[in-house]
């Protein structure tokens, strides 16, 4: 009996009443907490244990992931025809965006990308040619530009309109040759005021009003990255990084542990988690410096702690003399004691050293077992005894830096880490991964925990860069940058192969690059809490695809999405009806062939015996009716060929319909039941493609037309591009619906 | 670029410029002013991407009713039988002969018959199984499945093509751009209208010149 309502449940075909009954028995009767199918007694069933009611914990929401709740969508081109390389939104006005193409050409939006003006042209390249002999960049304020085609600064056809196009096609190729050094990069200064920089091929750019006007303030270096920290504008490039003390109006040369190194990136971590205290006496350290057993060789997990013991020191100069204290406990002799104490000392000073600290603000010195820090031989005072201390031997506070934002920047180089709070000096991240890294991403929900993206893998400390562990399954191939988001543990990367995210800290990965057709992906940004991206060839925003107030009532008078998919899929040719050609073929082994047959026939003879004088005569006319029924196998001699023979014509036999090619395979006359699976299979393909189509054009139209009323005071050409957007995608749907989205009416359900 | 080149670049651009070629609607609209209805209203006399869509459609074959009409005629074919008449003619005429002294000079004709058959076989034979699937079936199943993915491509596409052109010629109404500009347009402009031709047989041209 049980066994019976398990099979109509399984099959979907008991009756509402029964599913309740089956469902509510296993609550009344105690043989049904056994086993669904089968007859088995009932189990003994223990007692379940007396427990106190325990709260239960409030399960975390889970993090939804932007793939899920959002789409591409491209806003107008800077320009056609030009590979983007760089896009940053103001911190000021969100929908103040500056774009930078590959040649360094500089576009501003004021209206989120509806209409954008060349405000600094481009590099052009130094090519072979003898015609085209420029480099230049000029300042250009005010050009309007809206969407057509940019022209390279001119050359020697300067005065021409029209160019020859075989000579501008070597040109181009020549200048994409040149221009694949140039990696220009754009930015806002996040400290606002209207600054913003550019950095492109050996130069330096500045705008003080907010992009619109451009002034050249390096002309012999460029930068790949800028950031600040505190009052100072950092910026990264071909050898380490430069520092500006007045938002980039003038650049001073770091000499630093970053020269020679190419900065990738520059990443600034808003909260400083150092775990030291600077007290009057000491630096505090929070953490335990750990050494090898009876040895002075430091254990990685102290890398953390001394990095921090570093950085502090570079942040105070006015701690002139510091000294390092070696302290063992009370086991073994005096003298080994005594000498490991010094040893351990030293250790440390030379770690710090090579950190970044000025040798002469350390000394060392060795206590042996004499100063115990808890008297006794218990193991919790020798291994409170056995530590390492930082006493202030002297302090000069005029050498006192001013007071600054908290917070650490880091530097993504070709070969290592490196990290900074004033960004004039800079202590390697000794555990980090060897390299070329991309980019070095704050945890703000684990202290001490960041990620570091690397071309050869994504690596995760959770001790503040003591310890590093690769964490993703799998590689991000051309990785190009990745953030942090507002969720915890959730991660965007944007890369030469499209955008990727991961809701588990880095360890899986999916693609977060719905609608999105140019995946060669080069920047990204934030405007409004949307992500911006530049890529090869335009700028794209990712909306959130289900963003639809209350009060915008226009947007529910559409065909909603489940009854456009399923108009769409219920069209000839790959509607469900089709989908049951499995249930169909099953009966086929059971029918047979049925033939009636039906025969008439006249006899006549007639003869004569000239011997006898006889004559005699016959007629007879005759029918007959056969029926016959067969199952299997009743028509081979029509449909034998020989397949041996090499005369064997397939497309004669595909003609003939002795073999069916359905989707470029063959299939044999009998093989019916193969050729449906695959069918039903293709069938089923399509039907979720096309679902997906809809689904994607349907949410564009709908986060498209809630965008509208915010565009009434837009310019008229981004107005009307909006609106032939929504009308391009309404024919689509209207396409995939037979023509019966754009007539639907709400009434109409 | 030699000069004869250029002078006939230039030419050709202000040739199509002045000679009226042009496709799209006339330029210099007021830049920011107007509705988005009134710029698109300039092009009401051209046809609407309901009607471009209804020409791949007329055009390609595509349409649904030729879909509707192979799946028919596939289901029904399977009820039919397969039928075949035998139709016999048999006419034979014998003769026997006597030989008295066996010799052929005795011969003698001793009787002679003539007999005739006709017959008529009528097979009516029905396979059930290709009642309710055949080959063919699933070859038409196969194949309608294709005319509607065909169908979609190509009307995706038409409509893709349709709003280039027409975001094309509101650019060229609301920008008039330089001599070189205005060319590509109007160039672009021709080879958007072509390739929409190509895929409505022409017919988009046409309705383009009957609504002018």
């Amino acid at each position: 009996m049980r066994a019976r309502f398990a099979f109509l449940i399984a099959t979907g075909r008991v009756p509402n009443l029964l599913v309740v009954v089956a469902l509510a028995l296993p609550a009344l009767s105690p043989a049904w907490a056994g086993p669904r199918v089968g007859v088995h007694p009932p189990l003994p069933v223990p007692d379940p244990p007396v427990v106190a009611p325990q709260p239960v914990p409030e399960a975390p929401e889970p993090t939804v992931s932007l793939a899920s709740s959002r789409v591409w969508v491209e806003v107008t081109a800077p320009a056609s025809g030009v590979q983007m390389a760089d896009v940053s939104v103001s911190p000021e006005a969100p929908n103040r965006w500056l774009a930078v193409d590959a040649a360094g050409a500089v576009y501003l939006t004021d209206d989120g990308g509806g209409r954008w003006m060349l405000v600094l042209k481009g590099v052009e390249a130094q090519t072979t040619n003898d015609e085209t002999v420029l480099l230049q960049a000029e300042q250009n304020s005010g050009d309007a530009f809206d969407g057509g085609t940019v022209d390279a600064t001119s050359t020697s056809d300067n005065d021409q309109a029209v160019h020859d196009a075989n000579e501008t096609a070597a040109a181009d190729a020549a200048s994409a040759a040149a221009l694949q050094d140039l990696n220009p990069s754009v930015w806002f200064d996040t400290a606002g005021g209207g600054v913003a920089l550019v950095g492109r091929s050996g130069e330096t750019w500045r705008s003080a009003d907010g992009g619109e006007t451009w002034r050249l303030v390096d002309p012999e270096n460029g930068a790949t990255a800028f950031a600040r920290v505190g009052a100072v504008v950092v910026a990264g490039g071909d050898d380490g990084v430069r520092a500006s003390l007045d938002a980039g109006s003038t650049w001073l040369d770091v000499d630093s542990a970053l020269a020679g190194r190419r900065v990738n990136e520059l990443d600034f971590f808003g909260q400083q988690r150092s775990r030291v205290e600077v007290t009057d006496q000491a630096l505090v350290i929070l953490d335990r410096v750990l050494f090898e057993l009876g040895s002075a060789v430091l254990r990685p997990e102290s890398n953390a702690i001394l990095s921090d013991v570093a950085l502090t020191m570079i942040q105070h100069p006015e701690l002139t003399s510091v000294e390092v204290e070696g302290h063992t406990d009370d086991q073994g002799t005096d003298e080994v004691n005594q000498v490991l104490s010094e040893r351990r000392a030293n250790a440390v000073r030379d770690y710090l050293i090579a950190a970044g600290v000025d040798d002469d603000r350390l000394v060392t010195r060795g206590y042996g077992s004499t100063v115990p820090l808890q008297p006794g031989t218990t193991d919790d005072a020798r291994e409170a005894n056995r530590r390492v201390e930082f006493r202030i031997l002297s302090r000069d506070p005029s050498l006192a830096l001013p007071a600054r934002e908290a917070g650490v920047l880091y530097a993504a180089t070709d070969n290592g880490l490196f990290r900074s709070t004033d960004a004039l000096r800079w202590t390697r991240v000794g555990a980090a991964p060897e390299g070329s890294l991309v980019s070095a991403v704050d945890d703000p929900d684990v202290p001490g925990g960041y990620w570091v993206a690397a071309e050869r893998g994504l690596f995760r400390t959770n001790d503040d860069g003591g310890t590093f562990l690769q964490t993703a399954n799998q590689p991000l191939q051309q990785l190009v940058r990745m953030v942090h988001l507002a969720e915890p543990g959730h991660l965007l990367a944007i890369s030469g192969a499209g955008v990727w995210e991961s809701t588990d800290s880095g360890v899986t990965w999916e693609p977060a690059s719905r609608l999105l057709t140019d995946r060669d992906v080069r920047a990204l940004d934030f405007t409004a809490g949307d992500p911006l991206i530049a890529t090869a060839n335009g700028i794209w925003r990712m909306i959130k695809a289900d963003r639809i107030s209350d009060d915008q009532e226009d947007l529910k008078k559409v065909m909603p999405l489940g009854e456009t998919i399923q108009i769409s899929l219920a069209r000839d040719g790959l509607n469900g009806d089709q989908l049951s050609l499995a249930r169909r073929t099953r009966i086929l082994p059971f029918l047979p062939t049925a033939t009636l047959q039906f025969q008439d026939a006249y006899t006549a003879s007639r003869s004569a015996d000239f011997l006898a004088f006889a004559s005699s005569g016959s007629k007879a006319d005759t029918w007959q009716a056969t029926v016959q029924l067969c199952w299997g196998g009743c028509s081979t001699s029509s449909s034998y060929y020989d397949y041996s023979s090499d005369n064997y014509d397939v497309q004669q036999m595909v003609d003939d319909g002795t073999l069916n090619v359905i989707d470029g395979e063959v299939y044999d006359d009998n093989a019916v039941v193969a050729a449906a699976a695959s069918v039903s299979k293709k069938l089923s393909e399509f039907r979720f493609a096309t679902a997906q189509q809809i689904s994607d054009a349907w949410l564009s139209r709908q986060r498209l037309a809630a965008q509208t009323p915010s565009l009434k005071d837009a310019p008229l050409r981004q107005r009307v591009m909006q609106k032939l957007a929504i009308q391009e995608l309404d024919a689509r749907l209207d396409a995939w619906t037979e023509g019966q989205f754009s007539t639907w009416k709400p009434e109409s359900k | 670029m030699t000069p004869s080149a250029r002078q006939f670049f230039s030419s050709l651009a202000l040739g199509l410029l002045t000679t009226g070629l042009t496709t799209g609607a006339a330029p210099a609209f007021a830049a920011d002013s107007g509705t988005t209805e009134s710029v698109l209203a300039k092009f009401k006399d051209e046809p609407s991407v309901q009607d471009v869509q209804g020409m791949v459609l007329e055009y390609s074959k595509t349409d649904n009713h030729y879909v509707q009409n192979w799946l028919a005629a596939s289901k029904d074919a399977g009820w039919l039988p397969t039928f075949e008449v035998d139709y016999g003619y048999d006419n034979g005429y014998t003769e026997s002969f006597d030989y008295a002294d066996g010799t052929v000079s005795s011969e003698l004709l001793s009787s002679s018959g003539i007999s005739l058959k006709n017959s008529v076989t009528a097979k009516v034979k029905w396979d059930f199984s290709k009642a309710v699937m055949s080959s063919n079936t699933i070859r038409v199943i196969s194949d309608t499945q294709s005319i509607v993915k065909l169908r979609d491509k190509i009307l995706d596409e038409t409509t893709r093509l349709y709003f280039d052109r027409r975001r094309l010629q509101v650019d060229m109404l609301l920008n008039e751009g330089d001599a070189k500009t205005q060319m590509k347009n109007e160039l672009r402009l021709e080879e958007l209208t072509a390739q929409i031709d190509a895929y409505t047989g022409g017919l988009f041209t046409k309705a383009l010149d009957r609504k002018k």
